[in-house]
């Protein structure tokens, strides 16, 4: 392999593989990333065998070739270097030299065939979604996987694509995403585009918690669609410059529906940023481990309170209108801010049953997501 | 025709050899059940001799009761004895024997000699024994009392004799033997010949010299002087004993020494019951020393377990566990800040009350392995301190007044963290009386900070070095404890419950256990037949997995009728606070920050330790540094 490569596309690329690659690895051949020359392109992988991301950069080819080295020394080399264009030069299965200026490097990693195979997709359901849209579902469900590790089939997001009902207007399928760790519950869909194709069948599968880290991190360059493919083990979402296949979780999430409440008939409306700067003030004095606080609902207003194992303590009103009978729950501010900090809208809306009852909350101008929260007690 | 019977009755001789494989495994548990009989028979002297081991000679003699001639040749018989008559008796054992088994077993395997005389016959009698075969009477003149010749172990047993460790390995174990039972008998003296040479040599007596020689003997030369003494427990349980501080600990249980009613005995529950009262005093995988004496009625406990009786069952064991624990806790909660300080001096040889002539740190110091973890041994490379140091004051109890003037301190408070154990006691244990405030010791007046890591002080005594961050972690520790057992229990409640399915033993354990649980903010709740959902749990351990910790709890429950699985969760996540919160090592600090480090220590609660065991300051004392620059 021998190629010229512009620095600053080359450099993005090699950003984009940087965390999948396991720093701490029993099988060195995945430090590294596999480089290849194709056609007019340098085509970069690095996978963990359970996600994998494939991505390329345009390049000048001399001659045809590939080899494995460092993902991360690459990197550091290529972002410290000068904005001029990087000659690659394979000498063997194993060596690499690179030159830029008057820079020269020499490094030495692995042939190609040492590197593992990065599954093909084969079959499974295939339709675009707005990367916007992508984005926002796993924004407003990433928070609230599981990291307790022995519950595996919560430690990541279930992707669900669903038929539409049977007796409903509604012709088109749905993709929907749900997370929970057990105490709080997220739920986000999206229609899917007509020209999918039938969805004849529900589809579920469980996106695990490193593959939702990297692929929100890849939507972040903002392309305007990306492809999903939903297989029976695996997952793919493409991207023009990139793709990411992931193994999905295997085992089943728990039916989640039916721990979204459906009494909860006591409507509390308040304004979402003042919402949220309250209880980030009130947070500070809070048990720093558990962070309760208090909210009490009256008639005319609510009142945000906390105390600490310190002894001090904190409270603020706010300005609100409650139809039903006067009452106080505790929740963990951090699951609050959670989500009051991906509520797009104005207001957030509290759905309440008792004190000791899950709580349901919405945006009253938008109707494709709700959490639901279990309140603590305090 | 009818054939032979192929099931034969076995030779008495047999019988009692497949027994002593039971009870006689090595010359030390022949010797013990031999001292046990001279105990049994009310001696005030025994005195024993050992020779290759005890493989060549096993000797004990007492001036106890003593047995007439017809007794005499009934105790060699398989059964008989003279300790229990009836099957009553069984359940209130008072004596150490009484099975009636130990004598003609080691008899069945050796070359036995039995001489007996009753205080009141002018003449004795003496019996002898070959592999079981045991010869007529005959008199003999002697002094009152009984003496058991064992020579030739095993000489008919040759596979067993296969198994004995080296004669220095089973002299070890003898001499063990031999200083584990003077030290659950204060009023008997006891003499050990190792090959005709006398190595241990105990007085009776309960005087603080007495018993600091048995101590030294079962724990070596620096237990005396870094444990703490304790009485506690009520009418029917009484327990009392020595615990070692935390900081001298070891890697193994060699350094348990448990007693039910004199005897010496192994029990699970007891041991957890204390390890769990010394908590996070010590690291996990390391355990305290301490001899732990439990007196209570006959009744009480059953001895007739394991024919060897290292085992015993308590009819209420949760509340001995109870008793036992609080005590001990209560005990340790007196301790301030004190930690391991190595001997000032050599190991006291007056403690062991060796004979001059004889070798002194050879014999009963080496048998016993010392305290695997020694913190900082500041000692002096010096020759030996003259004899006339022998006897220098000290104070028994070991109190404070060696750490110099007292000051006021806290009055130790009850456990932090709500420990309540569980399931219910059958009875409530009052709380222990209210220790004495303890003694604080000083750390001194700070002079500077060494690598930035360490503080040095001086005393009145001497100098101390503080380790800044174990110190500073402790305190933080110990505050946080504190607040969050006053603080409200924070509560988060579960929107998708785990399902727990536990074979139904465990279910009963469960549901005995539940009340306790949601006392701690674990609330679970029956889920039909034997599952259980958990429904609440405390907000600080909210993410840990309740699935395991309710095995963890019940694998607790199930060995040793308690759990702390709960607060040593909550323990581990106020330890990991404290380790952040707390200043780290390569931080400058100025004199008034040291000074307040010091005074802080001074009135925490186990401040003397790190929570992983270490010690959080060592000293070095004026005498001390005197012999190091060789001015005594």
């Amino acid at each position: 392999m021998e190629l010229y490569v512009e620095r600053e596309p080359f450099l993005k690329a090699l950003g984009r593989i940087q965390t999948v690659v396991e720093r701490r690895n029993t099988r060195p051949v995945l430090a590294n990333a596999r480089l290849e020359a194709n056609g007019e392109f340098l085509a970069i992988a690095a996978t963990d065998t359970e996600v994998s991301i494939t991505t390329r950069c345009p390049a000048e080819v001399e001659h045809s070739g590939g080899l494995t080295v460092s993902a991360r020394k690459l990197y550091e080399i290529v972002r410290e270097l000068p904005d001029k264009p990087l000659l690659l030069r394979q000498d063997g299965d194993e060596r690499l030299t690179i030159s830029c200026d008057q820079a020269r490097f020499h490094l030495v990693g692995l042939a190609l065939d040492q590197f593992p195979d990065i599954p093909e997709m084969e079959g499974g359901f295939r339709f675009s979604m707005s990367t916007g849209d992508l984005a926002d579902m796993f924004a407003k469900t990433h928070f609230a996987i599981s990291t307790d590790e022995g519950r595996y089939t919560l430690n990541g997001v279930l992707l669900q694509a669903d038929p539409p009902k049977p007796d409903s207007p509604e012709t088109v399928a749905r993709l929907r995403m749900v997370a929970t760790d057990t105490h709080r519950l997220s739920i986000v869909e999206n229609p899917i585009p007509e020209e999918a194709g039938r969805v004849e069948n529900p589809i579920e599968a469980i996106l695990p918690k490193k593959a939702v880290q990297e692929i929100r991190k890849l939507l972040e360059e903002g392309e305007a669609n990306v492809e999903l493919t939903l297989g029976e083990r695996q997952v793919r979402f493409a991207l023009p410059e990139m793709t990411l296949i992931a193994n999905l979780v295997e085992g089943r999430f728990p039916n989640y529906k039916r721990v979204i409440p459906e009494g909860n008939k006591l409507l509390l409306n308040i304004p979402k940023d003042p919402l949220l700067a309250v209880v980030k003030r009130m947070s500070v004095l809070s048990n720093e481990k558990s962070r309760g606080i208090r909210m009490q609902i009256l008639p005319d207003r609510l009142k945000v309170t906390t105390t600490n194992p310190e002894q001090e303590a904190a409270q603020e009103e706010m300005l609100t209108t409650f139809d039903g009978p006067g009452m106080s729950l505790g929740f963990n501010a951090r699951y609050l801010l959670e989500i009051l900090t991906v509520i797009g809208g104005e207001t957030i809306r509290f759905h309440l049953l008792d004190e000791d009852s899950s709580v349901l909350l919405t945006d009253p101008e938008k109707n494709n997501f709700l959490f639901v929260l279990m309140p603590m007690r305090i | 025709m009818s054939t032979a019977p192929r099931i034969q009755r076995l030779p008495q001789t047999l019988a009692n050899q497949i027994a002593a494989g039971e009870v006689v495994e090595r010359p030390a548990s022949a010797l013990k059940e031999l001292i046990e009989n001279a105990l049994d028979a009310g001696a005030t002297r025994i005195e024993i001799r050992i020779e290759q081991g005890g493989k060549k000679l096993l000797q004990v003699g007492d001036d106890g009761c003593g047995m007439g001639p017809a007794d005499a040749r009934l105790a060699l018989e398989r059964h008989a004895t003279s300790k229990i008559a009836t099957v009553d008796d069984l359940f209130r054992i008072g004596t150490l024997g009484f099975r009636g088994e130990a004598l003609p077993s080691i008899a069945s395997v050796s070359h036995l000699e039995l001489t007996t005389r009753l205080r009141e016959e002018a003449v004795g009698t003496a019996i002898e024994v070959k592999g079981g075969q045991v010869g007529e009477p005959r008199p003999m003149a002697m002094p009152p009392g009984t003496r058991v010749t064992v020579r030739t172990l095993f000489f008919n047993t040759p596979a067993r004799l296969k198994f004995m460790g080296s004669d220095r390995t089973e002299t070890g174990h003898c001499t063990e033997t031999v200083l584990r039972l003077a030290l659950g008998h204060p009023g008997v003296a006891f003499r050990l010949h190792v090959n005709g040479r006398e190595t241990v040599n105990i007085r009776a007596g309960e005087d603080e010299r007495a018993v600091r020689e048995r101590l030294g003997g079962v724990f070596g030369g620096d237990f005396a002087d870094n444990c703490l003494e304790f009485s506690g427990g009520r009418e029917e349980v009484r327990v009392f004993g020595w615990l070692g501080l935390p900081t001298l600990n070891r890697g193994n249980q060699g350094g348990i020494h448990l007693f039910v009613n004199g005897r010496w005995v192994r029990d699970r529950v007891i041991n957890h019951a204390v390890r769990e009262a010394y908590g996070d005093t010590l690291a996990r995988d390391r355990h305290p020393v301490w001899a732990l004496f439990v007196d209570l009625e006959p009744q009480g406990v059953d001895v007739n377990v394991h024919p060897t009786k290292q085992e015993v069952r308590f009819q209420q064991r949760n509340l001995v566990y109870g008793i036992v624990r609080q005590a001990v806790a209560g005990t340790l909660a007196t301790m301030g800040a004190r930690t391991y300080q190595a001997p000032d001096r050599l190991p006291d040889q007056a403690a062991m009350a060796l004979e001059p002539e004889a070798e002194p740190e050879a014999a009963v110091i080496a048998t016993l392995p010392p305290a695997a973890s020694r913190p900082v041994h500041w000692d002096a490379p010096s020759p030996r301190p003259p004899r006339e140091d022998r006897h220098r004051g000290d104070s028994w109890p070991p109190s404070g007044t060696s750490h110099g003037p007292r000051r006021v301190a806290e009055t130790p408070r009850e456990d932090p963290v709500g420990q309540i154990p569980f399931p219910d006691l059958s009875a409530p244990v009052p709380p222990p009386p209210a220790p004495d405030p303890p003694p604080a010791p000083d750390l001194g007046q700070p002079l500077a900070q060494i690598h930035g890591t360490y503080i040095l002080a001086q005393t009145a005594t001497g100098l101390v070095l503080v380790d800044q961050h174990a110190a500073h972690e402790r305190i933080v520790f110990e505050t946080l404890k504190q607040a969050h057992a006053e603080a409200r229990l924070e509560r988060q409640l579960v929107l998708i419950p785990d399902v727990v399915e536990l074979t139904s033993p465990e279910a009963d354990r469960l549901r005995q256990a539940l009340p306790q649980l949601a006392e701690l903010g674990v609330v679970v709740e029956p889920f039909g037949g034997n599952a259980f959902t958990i429904r609440e749990l405390p907000a600080l351990i909210a993410d840990c997995n309740p699935q395991q910790l309710i095995r963890d709890l019940l694998h607790d429950l199930d060995r040793y009728g308690h759990s702390n699985a709960v607060t040593q969760r909550l323990d581990a996540v106020l330890a990991t606070m404290a380790c952040h919160g707390s200043v780290r090592a390569n931080r400058k600090l100025s004199l008034e920050e040291m000074d307040a480090l010091l005074r802080r220590m001074e009135q925490t609660l186990f401040s003397g330790q790190c929570g992983h065991g270490r010690p959080t300051y060592v000293t070095l004392s004026l005498a001390e540094m005197e012999r190091l620059f060789g001015r005594r």
